[in-house]
Protein backbone atom coordinates (compact mmCIF):
# COMPACT_ATOMS: atom_id res chain seq x y z
CA UNK A 1 0.00 0.00 0.00
CA UNK A 2 1.15 3.29 -0.54
CA UNK A 3 0.70 7.07 1.21
CA UNK A 4 2.07 10.23 -0.42
CA UNK A 5 5.56 9.76 0.75
CA UNK A 6 6.30 7.05 -1.85
CA UNK A 7 5.80 8.65 -5.04
CA UNK A 8 7.85 10.59 -6.88
CA UNK A 9 7.51 13.04 -9.51
CA UNK A 10 9.75 13.30 -13.14
CA UNK A 11 9.05 14.79 -16.65
CA UNK A 12 9.14 13.19 -20.08
CA UNK A 13 8.31 16.44 -22.29
CA UNK A 14 5.21 17.48 -21.71
CA UNK A 15 4.35 13.79 -19.94
CA UNK A 16 4.17 14.05 -16.40
CA UNK A 17 5.67 10.80 -14.78
CA UNK A 18 4.27 9.85 -10.91
CA UNK A 19 6.73 7.20 -9.97
CA UNK A 20 6.51 4.63 -7.09
CA UNK A 21 7.91 1.26 -6.54
CA UNK A 22 6.09 -1.74 -8.13
CA UNK A 23 3.91 -4.12 -5.11
CA UNK A 24 2.41 -6.86 -6.74
CA UNK A 25 -0.53 -7.52 -4.30
CA UNK A 26 -4.26 -7.00 -4.89
CA UNK A 27 -4.19 -3.99 -2.90
CA UNK A 28 -1.92 -2.19 -4.11
CA UNK A 29 -2.47 -2.86 -7.56
CA UNK A 30 -6.19 -1.44 -7.02
CA UNK A 31 -4.82 1.75 -5.39
CA UNK A 32 -2.59 1.90 -8.40
CA UNK A 33 -6.15 1.36 -10.54
CA UNK A 34 -8.42 4.22 -8.34
CA UNK A 35 -5.25 6.68 -8.05
CA UNK A 36 -4.93 6.49 -11.93
CA UNK A 37 -8.73 6.95 -12.53
CA UNK A 38 -8.90 9.78 -10.28
CA UNK A 39 -6.34 11.96 -11.10
CA UNK A 40 -7.20 11.08 -14.79
CA UNK A 41 -10.54 12.54 -13.76
CA UNK A 42 -8.57 15.33 -11.16
CA UNK A 43 -6.53 16.59 -14.82
CA UNK A 44 -9.44 15.54 -17.60
CA UNK A 45 -9.61 18.63 -20.10
CA UNK A 46 -5.62 19.21 -19.96
CA UNK A 47 -4.98 15.56 -20.70
CA UNK A 48 -4.25 14.16 -23.80
CA UNK A 49 -3.95 10.49 -22.94
CA UNK A 50 -2.86 8.34 -19.55
CA UNK A 51 -0.94 5.47 -19.17
CA UNK A 52 0.25 2.84 -16.08
CA UNK A 53 3.36 0.78 -16.32
CA UNK A 54 4.61 -1.17 -13.11
CA UNK A 55 5.97 1.72 -11.34
CA UNK A 56 4.10 4.42 -12.60
CA UNK A 57 1.35 6.49 -13.32
CA UNK A 58 2.05 8.65 -16.56
CA UNK A 59 0.05 11.86 -17.46
CA UNK A 60 0.19 13.02 -20.95
CA UNK A 61 -0.60 16.51 -20.80
CA UNK A 62 -2.02 18.65 -23.90
CA UNK A 63 0.23 21.61 -23.11
CA UNK A 64 3.76 22.30 -21.31
CA UNK A 65 3.00 22.57 -17.66
CA UNK A 66 4.81 23.51 -14.35
CA UNK A 67 5.92 20.65 -12.45
CA UNK A 68 5.83 22.44 -9.37
CA UNK A 69 2.13 23.36 -10.25
CA UNK A 70 0.72 20.03 -10.60
CA UNK A 71 2.74 18.30 -7.89
CA UNK A 72 -0.06 20.00 -4.93
CA UNK A 73 -3.07 18.95 -6.96
CA UNK A 74 -1.54 15.32 -7.44
CA UNK A 75 -0.58 14.81 -3.78
CA UNK A 76 -3.93 16.36 -2.48
CA UNK A 77 -5.94 13.45 -4.15
CA UNK A 78 -3.49 11.26 -3.10
CA UNK A 79 -4.74 12.28 0.40
CA UNK A 80 -8.71 12.21 -0.13
CA UNK A 81 -8.48 9.29 -2.13
CA UNK A 82 -11.75 7.29 -1.15
CA UNK A 83 -9.81 3.78 -1.76
CA UNK A 84 -12.21 1.83 0.30
CA UNK A 85 -15.35 2.48 -2.07
CA UNK A 86 -14.23 0.00 -5.44
CA UNK A 87 -15.09 -3.26 -6.54
CA UNK A 88 -13.89 -6.47 -6.67
CA UNK A 89 -11.79 -7.03 -9.68
CA UNK A 90 -12.81 -9.81 -12.08
CA UNK A 91 -11.07 -13.31 -12.82
CA UNK A 92 -11.25 -14.19 -16.53
CA UNK A 93 -10.11 -17.77 -17.58
CA UNK A 94 -8.05 -17.58 -20.92
CA UNK A 95 -7.68 -21.24 -22.63
CA UNK A 96 -4.41 -22.21 -23.47
CA UNK A 97 -2.68 -25.13 -25.32
CA UNK A 98 0.64 -26.23 -23.91
CA UNK A 99 1.23 -28.85 -26.37
CA UNK A 100 5.01 -29.14 -26.94
CA UNK A 101 4.70 -27.18 -30.11
CA UNK A 102 3.83 -24.18 -28.36
CA UNK A 103 6.12 -25.04 -25.53
CA UNK A 104 9.61 -24.92 -27.44
CA UNK A 105 10.87 -22.46 -25.34
CA UNK A 106 10.23 -23.69 -21.77
CA UNK A 107 11.39 -27.47 -23.32
CA UNK A 108 14.60 -25.61 -23.84
CA UNK A 109 15.18 -24.13 -20.73
CA UNK A 110 14.25 -27.46 -18.73
CA UNK A 111 16.75 -29.16 -21.40
CA UNK A 112 13.78 -31.69 -22.56
CA UNK A 113 13.52 -32.72 -19.14
CA UNK A 114 9.70 -34.16 -19.33
CA UNK A 115 8.86 -34.33 -15.75
CA UNK A 116 10.37 -30.55 -14.65
CA UNK A 117 8.47 -29.32 -17.75
CA UNK A 118 5.37 -30.75 -16.97
CA UNK A 119 5.21 -29.96 -13.35
CA UNK A 120 6.26 -26.32 -14.33
CA UNK A 121 3.38 -26.17 -16.92
CA UNK A 122 0.85 -27.43 -14.30
CA UNK A 123 1.92 -24.81 -11.48
CA UNK A 124 1.66 -22.24 -14.05
CA UNK A 125 -1.75 -23.52 -14.71
CA UNK A 126 -2.57 -23.02 -11.05
CA UNK A 127 -1.65 -19.31 -10.53
CA UNK A 128 -3.58 -16.49 -10.61
CA UNK A 129 -2.33 -13.54 -12.79
CA UNK A 130 -3.07 -9.88 -12.52
CA UNK A 131 -2.81 -7.88 -15.44
CA UNK A 132 -0.95 -4.77 -14.54
CA UNK A 133 -0.95 -2.90 -17.46
CA UNK A 134 -0.87 -3.05 -21.61
CA UNK A 135 1.99 -1.86 -23.58
CA UNK A 136 4.92 -2.70 -26.21
CA UNK A 137 2.57 -4.03 -28.58
CA UNK A 138 -1.33 -3.26 -29.16
CA UNK A 139 -3.26 -5.19 -26.91
CA UNK A 140 -0.57 -6.52 -25.09
CA UNK A 141 -0.80 -7.60 -21.25
CA UNK A 142 1.58 -7.63 -18.82
CA UNK A 143 0.91 -10.06 -16.04
CA UNK A 144 2.17 -10.53 -12.97
CA UNK A 145 2.26 -13.05 -10.40
CA UNK A 146 4.83 -15.47 -11.50
CA UNK A 147 6.51 -16.53 -7.88
CA UNK A 148 10.07 -15.61 -8.31
CA UNK A 149 11.22 -18.68 -8.17
CA UNK A 150 9.66 -19.70 -11.70
CA UNK A 151 11.41 -16.73 -13.32
CA UNK A 152 12.73 -17.41 -16.51
CA UNK A 153 15.25 -14.98 -18.25
CA UNK A 154 15.12 -13.44 -21.55
CA UNK A 155 16.43 -14.50 -24.31
CA UNK A 156 19.92 -13.53 -24.70
CA UNK A 157 18.98 -13.07 -28.97
CA UNK A 158 15.61 -12.52 -29.37
CA UNK A 159 13.35 -14.85 -31.94
CA UNK A 160 13.43 -13.49 -35.15
CA UNK A 161 8.84 -14.60 -34.85
CA UNK A 162 7.16 -14.95 -31.71
CA UNK A 163 3.33 -16.37 -32.70
CA UNK A 164 0.42 -14.60 -32.11
CA UNK A 165 -1.15 -15.55 -29.26
CA UNK A 166 2.00 -16.79 -27.23
CA UNK A 167 2.01 -17.02 -23.86
CA UNK A 168 5.50 -15.90 -23.12
CA UNK A 169 7.82 -15.49 -19.81
CA UNK A 170 10.55 -12.89 -19.59
CA UNK A 171 11.90 -12.56 -15.97
CA UNK A 172 8.91 -12.68 -13.63
CA UNK A 173 6.36 -10.83 -16.01
CA UNK A 174 3.93 -12.84 -18.33
CA UNK A 175 2.36 -11.61 -21.07
CA UNK A 176 0.40 -12.62 -24.17
CA UNK A 177 1.81 -11.60 -27.98
CA UNK A 178 -1.72 -10.44 -29.50
CA UNK A 179 0.32 -10.45 -32.80
CA UNK A 180 3.38 -12.07 -35.01
CA UNK A 181 6.26 -10.16 -33.47
CA UNK A 182 10.37 -10.39 -32.73
CA UNK A 183 10.00 -11.37 -29.37
CA UNK A 184 12.34 -12.06 -26.33
CA UNK A 185 9.90 -14.33 -23.99
CA UNK A 186 10.04 -17.57 -23.34
CA UNK A 187 7.27 -19.67 -24.51
CA UNK A 188 4.78 -21.45 -22.85
CA UNK A 189 1.67 -21.79 -24.31
CA UNK A 190 -0.82 -20.57 -27.04
CA UNK A 191 -3.86 -18.49 -26.26
CA UNK A 192 -6.20 -18.61 -29.36
CA UNK A 193 -8.46 -16.00 -28.77
CA UNK A 194 -7.82 -12.42 -29.41
CA UNK A 195 -8.23 -10.15 -25.96
CA UNK A 196 -8.93 -7.05 -27.76
CA UNK A 197 -11.29 -6.13 -31.00
CA UNK A 198 -9.67 -2.61 -32.55
CA UNK A 199 -12.79 -2.49 -34.44
CA UNK A 200 -14.67 -1.33 -31.40
CA UNK A 201 -14.06 1.69 -29.63
CA UNK A 202 -13.78 0.11 -26.28
CA UNK A 203 -11.46 -2.56 -27.65
CA UNK A 204 -11.00 -4.45 -24.10
CA UNK A 205 -12.96 -5.95 -21.45
CA UNK A 206 -9.89 -7.36 -19.54
CA UNK A 207 -9.03 -3.86 -17.27
CA UNK A 208 -5.90 -3.26 -15.41
CA UNK A 209 -6.09 -5.05 -11.47
CA UNK A 210 -8.15 -8.11 -13.08
CA UNK A 211 -7.31 -11.59 -12.41
CA UNK A 212 -6.67 -14.45 -15.00
CA UNK A 213 -6.30 -18.09 -14.97
CA UNK A 214 -4.94 -20.01 -17.57
CA UNK A 215 -6.84 -23.33 -18.62
CA UNK A 216 -5.40 -26.20 -20.55
CA UNK A 217 -6.91 -27.29 -23.94
CA UNK A 218 -6.19 -29.97 -26.60
CA UNK A 219 -4.63 -29.26 -29.63
CA UNK A 220 -7.98 -30.61 -31.08
CA UNK A 221 -10.22 -28.02 -29.00
CA UNK A 222 -7.08 -25.08 -30.05
CA UNK A 223 -7.98 -25.49 -33.85
CA UNK A 224 -11.86 -26.29 -33.45
CA UNK A 225 -11.13 -21.94 -31.20
CA UNK A 226 -8.80 -20.69 -34.43
CA UNK A 227 -11.89 -22.40 -36.93
CA UNK A 228 -14.24 -20.94 -35.41
CA UNK A 229 -13.03 -17.39 -35.05
CA UNK A 230 -11.54 -17.58 -38.93
CA UNK A 231 -15.35 -18.93 -39.65
CA UNK A 232 -16.94 -15.95 -37.32
CA UNK A 233 -19.00 -18.33 -35.70
CA UNK A 234 -19.17 -19.19 -32.21
CA UNK A 235 -17.65 -21.21 -29.80
CA UNK A 236 -17.96 -20.98 -25.86
CA UNK A 237 -14.18 -20.58 -25.28
CA UNK A 238 -14.06 -17.09 -27.82
CA UNK A 239 -15.88 -14.50 -25.47
CA UNK A 240 -14.85 -15.35 -21.85
CA UNK A 241 -17.43 -14.03 -19.22
CA UNK A 242 -15.78 -12.68 -16.29
CA UNK A 243 -16.71 -14.42 -12.63
CA UNK A 244 -16.21 -12.55 -9.21
CA UNK B 1 -10.18 10.34 -56.85
CA UNK B 2 -6.87 9.64 -56.56
CA UNK B 3 -4.90 6.69 -58.79
CA UNK B 4 -1.59 5.35 -57.63
CA UNK B 5 0.86 4.98 -60.40
CA UNK B 6 3.85 4.30 -58.57
CA UNK B 7 3.61 5.12 -54.89
CA UNK B 8 7.07 5.49 -54.22
CA UNK B 9 9.49 4.62 -51.57
CA UNK B 10 7.43 4.65 -48.20
CA UNK B 11 4.29 6.51 -48.70
CA UNK B 12 1.16 6.06 -46.27
CA UNK B 13 -2.10 7.71 -44.98
CA UNK B 14 -1.82 9.75 -41.82
CA UNK B 15 -3.93 11.99 -40.19
CA UNK B 16 -3.31 13.74 -36.47
CA UNK B 17 -3.19 10.01 -34.87
CA UNK B 18 -5.05 7.63 -32.74
CA UNK B 19 -5.05 10.01 -29.45
CA UNK B 20 -5.93 8.10 -26.74
CA UNK B 21 -5.38 4.79 -26.60
CA UNK B 22 -1.95 4.48 -25.08
CA UNK B 23 -2.82 2.57 -21.90
CA UNK B 24 -4.11 -0.16 -24.45
CA UNK B 25 -0.48 -0.47 -25.93
CA UNK B 26 -1.60 1.50 -29.27
CA UNK B 27 0.87 4.46 -30.83
CA UNK B 28 -0.21 7.65 -31.70
CA UNK B 29 1.05 7.10 -35.13
CA UNK B 30 -0.58 10.26 -37.63
CA UNK B 31 2.39 12.71 -39.23
CA UNK B 32 5.69 12.26 -38.11
CA UNK B 33 6.85 15.67 -38.79
CA UNK B 34 3.75 17.78 -37.04
CA UNK B 35 5.28 21.05 -38.24
CA UNK B 36 5.09 20.33 -41.97
CA UNK B 37 1.46 18.47 -41.26
CA UNK B 38 0.20 21.25 -39.39
CA UNK B 39 1.56 24.18 -41.76
CA UNK B 40 -0.17 21.90 -44.82
CA UNK B 41 -3.38 22.56 -42.89
CA UNK B 42 -2.72 26.47 -42.18
CA UNK B 43 -2.01 26.20 -45.90
CA UNK B 44 -5.17 25.23 -47.65
CA UNK B 45 -7.52 26.82 -44.91
CA UNK B 46 -9.49 24.81 -43.16
CA UNK B 47 -10.96 21.20 -43.58
CA UNK B 48 -13.07 19.20 -42.10
CA UNK B 49 -10.44 16.50 -42.44
CA UNK B 50 -6.90 15.81 -41.55
CA UNK B 51 -5.72 13.53 -43.64
CA UNK B 52 -2.75 13.71 -45.76
CA UNK B 53 -0.07 11.24 -47.50
CA UNK B 54 2.90 11.04 -45.70
CA UNK B 55 6.04 9.86 -48.07
CA UNK B 56 9.68 9.19 -47.90
CA UNK B 57 12.56 9.64 -49.45
CA UNK B 58 10.88 8.78 -53.21
CA UNK B 59 7.32 10.24 -53.70
CA UNK B 60 4.52 8.91 -55.44
CA UNK B 61 3.00 9.26 -59.05
CA UNK B 62 -0.31 10.11 -58.68
CA UNK B 63 -2.71 10.66 -61.09
CA UNK B 64 -5.87 12.77 -60.25
CA UNK B 65 -9.35 12.13 -61.56
CA UNK B 66 -11.21 15.01 -60.26
CA UNK B 67 -10.48 18.80 -59.47
CA UNK B 68 -9.02 19.87 -56.46
CA UNK B 69 -5.73 21.77 -55.08
CA UNK B 70 -3.21 20.60 -52.75
CA UNK B 71 -0.14 21.34 -51.12
CA UNK B 72 3.13 20.06 -50.21
CA UNK B 73 5.11 20.80 -47.14
CA UNK B 74 7.61 19.17 -45.29
CA UNK B 75 11.21 17.85 -47.05
CA UNK B 76 11.60 18.88 -50.84
CA UNK B 77 11.23 16.25 -53.07
CA UNK B 78 11.38 16.90 -56.69
CA UNK B 79 7.95 17.57 -57.99
CA UNK B 80 6.18 18.21 -61.35
CA UNK B 81 3.04 18.40 -61.74
CA UNK B 82 2.71 16.58 -65.82
CA UNK B 83 5.68 18.09 -66.68
CA UNK B 84 5.69 21.69 -64.83
CA UNK B 85 8.22 21.82 -61.79
CA UNK B 86 5.96 23.06 -58.88
CA UNK B 87 7.24 24.25 -55.06
CA UNK B 88 6.68 23.83 -51.79
CA UNK B 89 4.30 25.56 -49.62
CA UNK B 90 2.09 26.77 -52.07
CA UNK B 91 -1.32 26.16 -52.96
CA UNK B 92 -1.38 24.20 -56.48
CA UNK B 93 -4.80 24.07 -58.75
CA UNK B 94 -5.26 20.45 -59.78
CA UNK B 95 -6.69 19.95 -63.08
CA UNK B 96 -8.70 15.87 -63.96
CA UNK B 97 -6.27 14.24 -65.58
CA UNK B 98 -3.17 15.76 -64.02
CA UNK B 99 -0.28 14.24 -62.83
CA UNK B 100 1.82 15.13 -59.69
CA UNK B 101 5.27 13.46 -59.79
CA UNK B 102 7.35 12.99 -56.34
CA UNK B 103 11.32 11.95 -56.92
CA UNK B 104 13.58 12.00 -54.66
CA UNK B 105 14.42 14.00 -51.65
CA UNK B 106 16.53 16.96 -52.36
CA UNK B 107 16.42 18.08 -48.51
CA UNK B 108 14.95 16.82 -46.10
CA UNK B 109 13.22 13.05 -46.22
CA UNK B 110 9.39 13.28 -45.41
CA UNK B 111 7.38 15.79 -47.48
CA UNK B 112 2.96 15.86 -47.00
CA UNK B 113 0.56 15.82 -49.89
CA UNK B 114 -2.58 17.64 -48.71
CA UNK B 115 -5.79 18.28 -50.60
CA UNK B 116 -8.38 20.57 -49.55
CA UNK B 117 -10.81 17.81 -49.56
CA UNK B 118 -12.02 14.99 -47.19
CA UNK B 119 -9.89 11.83 -47.68
CA UNK B 120 -12.14 8.63 -47.42
CA UNK B 121 -9.99 6.24 -45.69
CA UNK B 122 -11.32 3.62 -42.90
CA UNK B 123 -11.19 4.94 -39.57
CA UNK B 124 -9.53 2.32 -36.51
CA UNK B 125 -9.78 3.95 -33.07
CA UNK B 126 -10.70 7.94 -34.35
CA UNK B 127 -7.84 7.82 -37.05
CA UNK B 128 -6.80 7.11 -41.23
CA UNK B 129 -3.90 6.96 -39.77
CA UNK B 130 -1.78 3.32 -41.80
CA UNK B 131 -0.54 1.49 -38.75
CA UNK B 132 -0.27 -2.73 -39.46
CA UNK B 133 -2.10 -4.64 -38.13
CA UNK B 134 -4.12 -2.14 -36.66
CA UNK B 135 -5.18 -1.33 -40.17
CA UNK B 136 -4.97 -3.71 -43.23
CA UNK B 137 -2.30 -1.78 -44.97
CA UNK B 138 1.04 0.00 -44.10
CA UNK B 139 1.88 1.32 -47.17
CA UNK B 140 -0.13 2.53 -50.49
CA UNK B 141 0.27 0.59 -53.45
CA UNK B 142 0.07 0.93 -57.15
CA UNK B 143 -3.28 0.78 -58.20
CA UNK B 144 -4.60 2.41 -55.13
CA UNK B 145 -7.48 4.18 -55.58
CA UNK B 146 -8.36 7.39 -52.77
CA UNK B 147 -11.61 8.41 -52.47
CA UNK B 148 -12.59 12.07 -51.46
CA UNK B 149 -15.93 13.56 -50.22
CA UNK B 150 -17.37 15.51 -52.79
CA UNK B 151 -18.04 18.85 -50.88
CA UNK B 152 -19.40 21.52 -52.68
CA UNK B 153 -18.18 24.00 -51.86
CA UNK B 154 -14.77 23.83 -52.17
CA UNK B 155 -12.77 26.40 -50.44
CA UNK B 156 -9.79 27.27 -52.24
CA UNK B 157 -7.94 29.41 -49.87
CA UNK B 158 -4.04 30.27 -50.77
CA UNK B 159 -3.03 31.80 -47.65
CA UNK B 160 -0.53 34.12 -48.60
CA UNK B 161 -0.33 35.46 -45.04
CA UNK B 162 1.11 32.64 -43.62
CA UNK B 163 4.52 32.52 -42.57
CA UNK B 164 6.53 29.53 -43.02
CA UNK B 165 10.16 28.91 -42.18
CA UNK B 166 11.94 25.67 -43.41
CA UNK B 167 15.28 26.15 -42.01
CA UNK B 168 14.72 23.44 -40.07
CA UNK B 169 15.49 21.00 -42.49
CA UNK B 170 18.52 22.23 -42.81
CA UNK B 171 19.52 21.73 -38.87
CA UNK B 172 21.13 19.07 -37.37
CA UNK B 173 20.39 19.88 -33.77
CA UNK B 174 18.60 18.47 -31.74
CA UNK B 175 16.92 19.91 -29.09
CA UNK B 176 16.68 17.75 -25.66
CA UNK B 177 15.80 17.63 -21.97
CA UNK B 178 16.74 15.20 -19.86
CA UNK B 179 15.07 12.70 -19.47
CA UNK B 180 14.53 10.33 -16.05
CA UNK B 181 17.76 8.64 -16.52
CA UNK B 182 19.69 10.70 -17.47
CA UNK B 183 22.31 10.18 -14.91
CA UNK B 184 22.63 6.54 -15.63
CA UNK B 185 24.58 8.00 -17.96
CA UNK B 186 28.92 7.79 -16.78
CA UNK B 187 30.09 11.34 -15.41
CA UNK B 188 32.17 11.98 -18.39
CA UNK B 189 29.28 10.28 -21.01
CA UNK B 190 26.89 13.16 -19.41
CA UNK B 191 29.51 15.71 -20.73
CA UNK B 192 30.48 13.89 -24.17
CA UNK B 193 27.04 13.26 -25.20
CA UNK B 194 26.82 16.90 -26.27
CA UNK B 195 29.93 17.27 -27.91
CA UNK B 196 29.87 14.47 -30.61
CA UNK B 197 28.17 14.35 -33.24
CA UNK B 198 26.36 10.68 -33.82
CA UNK B 199 25.29 8.81 -37.39
CA UNK B 200 22.09 8.21 -38.15
CA UNK B 201 22.33 4.06 -38.62
CA UNK B 202 18.67 3.31 -39.76
CA UNK B 203 15.73 4.65 -39.25
CA UNK B 204 11.77 4.24 -40.12
CA UNK B 205 8.20 5.24 -38.55
CA UNK B 206 8.96 3.33 -35.19
CA UNK B 207 12.10 5.50 -34.34
CA UNK B 208 15.48 6.26 -34.94
CA UNK B 209 18.86 3.89 -34.21
CA UNK B 210 21.81 5.82 -33.54
CA UNK B 211 25.14 4.03 -32.26
CA UNK B 212 27.51 6.25 -29.41
CA UNK B 213 30.27 4.74 -28.22
CA UNK B 214 28.62 5.21 -24.52
CA UNK B 215 28.48 1.59 -23.69
CA UNK B 216 27.34 0.93 -19.98
CA UNK B 217 26.41 -2.13 -17.94
CA UNK B 218 22.61 -3.06 -18.45
CA UNK B 219 20.72 -0.82 -16.05
CA UNK B 220 17.67 -3.42 -14.84
CA UNK B 221 14.73 -1.71 -15.10
CA UNK B 222 10.92 -2.13 -15.46
CA UNK B 223 9.15 -1.04 -19.10
CA UNK B 224 8.22 2.89 -18.42
CA UNK B 225 6.57 5.24 -20.23
CA UNK B 226 7.87 6.07 -24.00
CA UNK B 227 6.70 8.53 -26.08
CA UNK B 228 7.67 10.33 -29.69
CA UNK B 229 10.95 11.86 -29.20
CA UNK B 230 12.26 9.67 -26.36
CA UNK B 231 15.77 8.42 -26.38
CA UNK B 232 16.53 5.45 -24.59
CA UNK B 233 20.22 3.77 -24.42
CA UNK B 234 20.78 0.55 -24.51
CA UNK B 235 23.64 -1.75 -22.78
CA UNK B 236 25.77 -1.42 -26.18
CA UNK B 237 25.37 1.96 -26.33
CA UNK B 238 22.45 2.04 -29.25
CA UNK B 239 20.81 5.14 -28.88
CA UNK B 240 17.11 4.25 -29.42
CA UNK B 241 14.99 7.55 -30.28
CA UNK B 242 10.66 6.59 -30.80
CA UNK B 243 9.22 7.51 -33.72
CA UNK B 244 5.37 7.80 -33.62
CA UNK B 245 4.55 4.05 -34.42
CA UNK B 246 7.16 3.23 -31.96
CA UNK B 247 6.37 1.12 -28.59
CA UNK B 248 4.85 2.67 -25.98
CA UNK B 249 6.47 1.52 -22.95
CA UNK B 250 10.43 0.57 -22.97
CA UNK B 251 12.64 -1.14 -20.53
CA UNK B 252 16.12 1.30 -21.26
CA UNK B 253 17.17 4.12 -19.46
CA UNK B 254 15.26 7.45 -20.80
CA UNK B 255 18.11 9.77 -21.03
CA UNK B 256 16.43 11.97 -23.56
CA UNK B 257 13.54 13.59 -24.04
CA UNK B 258 13.17 15.72 -27.70
CA UNK B 259 11.47 18.95 -27.66
CA UNK B 260 8.65 19.20 -30.42
CA UNK B 261 11.04 21.20 -32.40
CA UNK B 262 13.67 18.49 -31.81
CA UNK B 263 11.53 16.00 -32.68
CA UNK B 264 10.73 17.73 -36.41
CA UNK B 265 14.56 18.07 -36.97
CA UNK B 266 15.05 14.77 -36.68
CA UNK B 267 12.24 12.77 -38.19
CA UNK B 268 13.50 15.00 -41.38
CA UNK B 269 17.04 13.27 -41.42
CA UNK B 270 17.83 10.14 -43.13
CA UNK B 271 20.24 7.10 -42.55
CA UNK B 272 23.89 7.88 -43.14
CA UNK B 273 22.94 12.01 -41.91
CA UNK B 274 24.33 12.88 -38.58
CA UNK B 275 22.84 14.82 -35.30
CA UNK B 276 23.88 16.34 -32.38
CA UNK B 277 21.98 16.81 -28.78
CA UNK B 278 21.59 20.28 -27.77
CA UNK B 279 20.58 20.78 -23.82
CA UNK B 280 17.82 23.37 -23.77
CA UNK B 281 19.14 25.37 -21.57
CA UNK B 282 22.59 25.99 -23.59
CA UNK B 283 20.10 26.50 -26.77
CA UNK B 284 19.84 30.81 -28.00
CA UNK B 285 16.59 31.78 -26.23
CA UNK B 286 13.88 32.05 -29.03
CA UNK B 287 12.95 35.36 -30.38
CA UNK B 288 9.37 36.21 -28.73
Amino acid sequence: MYTKQDFNFTTLGRTLILGFSYQHDERSLHFIQVLWTALTKQFNKQLEDSTTTFNSINLFFKEDFQIEQIKPTVLKTIDVLDFKKTNPTKLWKLPVCTNEQYTVDVHDFFNGDIQRINAYIDRFLSLEFHLVFYGFLPGFPYLGGLPIEMAIPRKATPSRITQKGSVAIGGDQVGIYPQDSPGGWNVIGNCPIPLMDFTKSSPNRIEPADRIQFFKISTAEYSEVLAAIENNTDHPYINPYPHD
Amino acid sequence: MIEVIDAGFYSSIQDQGRVGYRHLGVPISGAMDQKAFDLAHQLLGKTSDFSCIECTLIGPILRFHEPCSLVLTGAHMQAWVNESPIQNNISIAILPGDVLKLRRATKGLRTYIKINQAIISPVVLGSTSFYKPLTQDAVLKKGNHIFWIKSEKVINKSNARIRWDDSYLLSNDLAVEKGPEFNTLSIAARQQIFQKDFLINSQNRMGYRISSPFSMDAVPMLSGAVRPGTVQITPSGTLLIAGVDGQVSGGYPRIFQLTEEGLNVLVQKKEGDTISFKSLDTLPQKEL
